[in-house]
Order: C-alpha cells, then structure tokens, then sequence
C-alpha cells in the first residue's frame, strides 16, 4: 500500500472514533444529582425515605406546600451565572397553619439590582389560597465545564420555603400541569429558547439538603436533613456553534502546520524550490503557536473555571504537535547523518505520521473524557 | 516494501484474534445490557398498564351499572319521575367516579325534560339541562345521544353545563304508559379525571400514556389540543406519514392488547407502545416508551460503546503497527 493512502487509512478511523464518541455524548442523558419526581407517589417515596433517614419516622409530617413554576426564560450573563424570569405560585391548602408565611426563597440567588419577587394574584380555590408571584432572579452556582464544548448544562432553580423555622416541604403542583413528561418541557413557556443552546427537557426534582441551625428556636422540628424542591431544565450546546467557534480554527491551524512539515526536505534542491529554511519554519511554527495561544486564551476568559476543558486538549495536542514539527524541522536543518526516521523517503515517516497521530491523540483525550 | 516477516503476521493474527474477541465480548455484554434494560422497562410499564386498565375497567363498568339500574327502574315502572332527582342522588353518592348523571325524556307536550346530577368544583348539584339559556337539544352531546339507539359509550365531547370534557353512557328507556316514546338515562365520565389518571401512571421519565374510546379517539392525552379534536390514531398517522400508529385503532377494534414499535407522533422519537384494551368501554390504554431516551439515560451502556470502539481502534493499531515493523 503506499505510504500516503497508509496514512489516510489510518487516519479516517481515529476520526471517526471522535466523532462517535461525540454522537454518543450528544445524544446522552447524565444522570441528575437530584431525584426526579413525576408523580405524588413519587413525591411520597422520597418523603418518607427523607424521614427515614432522618430519624424522624413517628414525628408529626412537615406541612406540603404545593409549588408550580412558568419559567419565561433563561439567559446566560457569565460562565456560572443564570438569570431567569418566570411566574411561581403556591398553594396553601385550608390545614396549613394560618400564620404560614407566603413566599419563597432561592438559595442559590445572588440578589442583583434588577431581580424581583412581586405578588402577582392571589386566589382562593376549593383547594386552598394561590398565591402567584412574577420573579427574575440570578443564580450563582459553579457549572462544570470538564465537557466544553459537546456538554449539557442544568439549570436548577432550587426552592426553599419563606420561613425557614417553619416545618414544610415544597412539592410540585401536579395538577397545575398537563403532563409532567421532561421531554414535553412542563414548567417552561412554549418556544422557550436559549441563543447557543437547545432546551432538551425540564422537570422537578427533590434533594435534601442539611439545616445546620435551629434559627433560634428551641426544639426546632426542621434542623438535620429536609428535602429541598428544585426545577431542572436541561440544555445541550449546539455543537455547529460551538464547533465552528472552537474547533475549526485549530484545524485551521493543524493543516498550516501541515504544510510547513511538508516543505521539509533533506534534498537541498527540493528544499529551496519550497522555500524551506529551518528559520522560515520556526517562524510560521511560531505564528501559528501565537493563533493557537490567542484562541486558548479566549476560551480560558470565556469559561473561567479551574477545570481543564475538553478543547483544551486539543489545543494540547496542538502545541505538542507544533513542537514535535519543530523538532523535525531542526533535525531536517541538521548536516547528516540522519536517523531511519528522518531519512527515510526524504523526511517522510514525520509526514505520513503526521495526522494519524494527532487524530489517535484526539481520540485519547476525548474517551479519557467522555468515559 | 517486502512482505512482512511470517513472525511478525503471526503476531498481528495473534493480536487480531485477541482484539477481535474483546471487541465480541464487549459488543455482546452491550447487546444482553440494552436488551435486558428494556425489557426490565416494558415488564414494569406493562404491569402498570394493566392495572390502570383494569382501574378504569372497574370505574367504565360502574358507570354503566348505575345507568342500567336506573333505566331498568325506569323502564319497568319501578321508578316515578317525580322521583328522578333524589335517585339520581343517590347514585352519584355511592359512586364518586361517576361525574354526572343524566335522565332524558320527553314530556307529553314535547318538551325534553332533563333532571340531572353534576359534579362541581365545591360539591354536587341537581339541576335541569333543559332549563338552562341555551337549548340542551342543540349540543353535540345530545345529538350524539339522540343519533344512537342502543347503549353505548359517547364522546369525547365537552359538557356545556360544567365546561369539563366528558366520555358519556347511555342506555335508552320508554315509560310503561308510552312505549312509543323514548328517553336515555346518560352517565358521564370526567376526562379530567382520567387524565389526571393518567399522569399518575408509572410510565416513566420516558414515555407517557394516551388513552383511547372504543372509536379510536384521544380521551386523554399530554397534548391537549388532540383530545380537544379528538384526534384518532389514522389520523396522526396520515400526519407523521407512520402508517404503524394504524395498528392502535385495529387492536381497539379487535379488543386485543399487544405492543407496537412506531415513531412517536407526540416527540418523532423512536418508541414502544404498549396497549391494553379497557373491555367495558371498548377503548385502549396505551403506554408510550421512548427507547433511545431509556437507553440514553444509562451511563453504562455509553461507556460500554466507548470501550468498544477504543479496543477497535487499539487493535487496528497494535496489528498495523506490528505488520508494518515486521517489513524490511
């Protein structure tokens, strides 16, 4: 076979192992830290293994207070930080305590200037007192970005009662919704959409969370473990986006890279036709290192996180590969005699070489990734 | 290039063998994984189906033991029509399912008298459809009822008196004196209620449950502009170009239960639908499943696919490598 239909042929299954591997993390769920109800036996389960758990089998149950949301839409200011607008309502049912307070609070929420928590309706039902607020508030909450650009990103809106003396649990209100299906998005605005993203699904979800303080009050039935509401959305990046952003640059710069290794020559005569010097080479190696940084950087001041991303080991790869045409170059630069390797065909055992390796090493970090 | 050195192909046969029989390995152990999680999935949504379907079973049956009683009574005399309110009553009070309770005959003059027994948000109440602003006669549900004869189940159709959607009983009935003359006594579901049946059911974070009459149209359903039109599997089968949702309304024909693999009109995924036939009523409960999200959810199944395609790859190399070194 010759050397360069060897090189295509070993090259075309390492890319299509990336591209597989980034189908199968596309198309693929991660599992939530929190867990999902779609029902009230649901709701009910996870109540009393709440209780359980937290030894409080035999006490009087916390007071359910039925909670619904209409999220109106979702907007991304920084790398971890979530704004959302939307209507909340509760329902308080006629064997609530009467002093219960109204309202809920976000725990996750950083208060800025703009969010607001106004009353909108309140309504007496056969079913109890509604009490429905119009919201916009800031989440602060660490997003992990190891998957950058092929992840997914959850948004949750994690709910705690207005009083948190108080022995109550928040509960979705089921029946304020038609299907609790997550595909059929319940709990978000029909034609919600995220510029840069796809919104896959929505549901609510239960956790518990520690109380760590009785606030004060002696024999306080709320301290220890108690369950949290929370509301996830969950969104995909669009890959095109994110590809075209991210990715093509740097085949850009892989296939310059290319080019310089190919105008590498032992042949003095071949070598000047190219152009070849060892000085010209370090310098387009050098400019095309600068573009890699440059583009590097922009991705480190857009998601600023202490993770190391999954582009950036591509970048990695990048800037070992400008490196190791470097290397080749300065040997290729180098008076004779020369290794197997180099003088082989002229230089080209480093050139058939060239994209194999870099795509078997894409194909390493993106399953030391995504497995 | 030479050929390569007997020893060297021996050693790339050697490390094809090997690769390609971890790569079988892998590839079975994922095959017995995706297969033995979804059937866990189907087994635990097909035991809940059947017990919803027997559920609504029991509550269609109980409807229409409490119109065959009182149009029984009624037809035998044994029941006066002064005495329709406090009957009619009485039999919602022992059934709570049943969400109202109509009687319909005509008068002497010719007039359609209709005492009936509604479910409201705060309780029940009697009260006279036929006394009401708009004439009773006109609505669909009583043109439905006047156009079939024998009993049956009706609708869905929305009740113009508690603004609920409503599957309807009927049974027709003639007074001793008249026998010429012809009146119904009418039960009615609440597709409210068996909608918020439905969403109680265990289908799962992925799928849902659609229910079906005994003429194939949605009763209930997550999308609700399909049951306000009453759409019918044929038809969203004709609009998704799926003529596999067909199936539904011939197994509904037949009252058989059976599972159907289609493209889900609801999301376009690839689904299992699993159908259970509500005898009393004619209808189906049908229980949607989407495979891939079911599959896509396993993080195990995903790195059981990684590791596949990283023995591939591993292998191909490792042969490569050796046939290539082993040419002089």
């Amino acid at each position: 076979m010759k050397p360069w239909r060897l090189s295509f042929a070993a090259t075309v299954p390492f890319a299509a192992g990336v591209l597989f591997v980034w189908r199968l993390e596309l198309a693929g769920i991660d599992p939530s830290r929190a867990t999902p109800v779609i029902d009230v036996d649901a709701v009910d389960r996870f109540v009393a293994e709440s209780a359980r758990r937290s030894g409080r089998v035999g006490m009087p149950a916390p007071v359910r207070i039925e909670t619904g949301i209409e999220l109106h839409a979702i907007v991304f200011p920084g790398p971890h930080e979530t704004i959302l607008t939307g209507h909340l309502w509760q329902l308080y049912p006629p064997s609530s305590p009467r002093r219960l307070s109204r309202g809920v609070v976000f725990p996750d929420a950083v208060p800025l200037d703009d969010d607001v928590m106004r009353r909108a309706w309140r309504v007496d039902t056969p079913r109890g007192e509604v009490v429905g607020w119009y919201f916009r508030t800031t989440l602060n909450r660490r997003v992990d970005y190891a998957k950058f650009p092929i992840d997914e990103r959850r948004v949750v809106l994690r709910m705690w009662h207005a009083d948190p003396t108080e022995d109550v649990v928040l509960v979705p209100h089921f029946a304020a919704y038609h299907a609790m299906f997550p595909a059929l998005r319940p709990g978000l605005r029909d034609r919600l959409q995220v510029p840069g993203w796809t919104v896959e699904s929505s549901e609510f979800s239960l956790a518990t969370t520690e109380r760590r303080t009785g606030f004060g009050l002696p024999g306080f039935a709320a301290e220890g473990e108690v369950p949290e509401l929370g509301f996830e959305v969950r969104l995909t990046r669009n890959f095109t986006d994110a590809f075209v952003s991210n990715l093509l640059p740097l085949m850009i710069v892989a296939m310059l890279l290319f080019g310089v290794l190919m105008t590498a020559s032992l042949d003095k005569d071949k070598a000047e036709r190219h152009g070849f010097t060892s000085s010209a080479a370090y310098a387009t190696s050098a400019a095309l290192l600068f573009v890699a940084l440059v583009g590097h950087l922009q991705i480190r001041q857009e998601v600023a996180t202490p993770q190391i991303l999954y582009i950036e080991y591509f970048y990695f790869v990048a800037y070992f590969m400008i490196l190791a045409v470097s290397v080749v170059v300065f040997i290729t630069a180098t008076p004779g005699p020369h290794s197997r390797f180099i003088a082989y065909g002229d230089v080209l055992l480093p050139k058939v070489l060239y994209w194999p390796l870099s795509f078997a090493l894409f194909f390493a970090v993106t399953v030391r990734v995504f497995y | 290039m030479s050929p390569g050195h007997p020893r060297s192909v021996f050693t790339a046969e050697l490390l094809l063998l090997i690769g390609l029989t971890i790569v079988a390995l892998q590839a079975r152990a994922l095959l017995r994984g995706r297969a033995s999680l979804l059937q866990a999935v189907h087994d635990d949504v097909l035991a809940a189906t059947r017990a919803a379907a027997a559920e609504l079973d029991r509550q269609h049956r109980e409807c229409m033991g409490v119109v065959r009683a009182v149009a029984a009574d009624l037809d035998a005399g044994r029941l006066s029509l002064a005495g329709v309110e406090r009957r009619l009553a009485q039999e919602v009070a022992e059934q709570p399912q049943v969400f109202g309770l109509v009687v319909a005959f005509a008068a002497s003059d010719g007039a359609v008298l209709m005492p009936a027994n509604i479910r409201r948000e705060r309780g029940r109440v009697t009260v006279r459809l036929d006394r009401g602003a708009d004439d009773v006669r006109r609505t669909d549900w009583f043109q439905a009822v006047a156009a079939h004869p024998e009993p049956g189940w009706l609708g869905p159709f929305r009740g113009p008196f508690s603004g609920h959607f409503i599957a309807l009983y009927c049974e027709p009935w003639s007074p001793p004196a008249r026998r010429s003359a012809r009146g119904h006594v009418c039960a009615s579901l609440s597709l409210h209620d068996v909608e918020a049946q439905r969403q109680s059911l265990p289908s799962g974070r992925f799928g849902y449950s659609w229910v079906l009459s005994h003429e194939g149209r949605s009763l209930a359903h997550p999308k609700v502009d399909w049951v306000r039109a009453a759409k019918t599997p044929e038809q969203l089968a004709e609009e998704t170009g799926d003529g596999r949702l067909a199936e539904l309304s011939a197994r509904i024909a037949a009252g058989a239960a059976g599972t159907l693999l289609a493209d889900d009109p609801l999301t376009g995924r690839r689904a299992e639908m699993i159908q259970e036939p509500i005898a009393a009523s004619g209808g189906s409960l049908v229980a949607v499943i989407l495979r891939d999200d079911v599959l896509a959810a396993e993080p195990s199944l995903r790195r059981l696919q990684i590791e596949i395609a990283a023995a591939v790859l591993a292998t191909f190399t490792a042969v490569s490598a050796v046939l290539l070194g082993g040419r002089r």
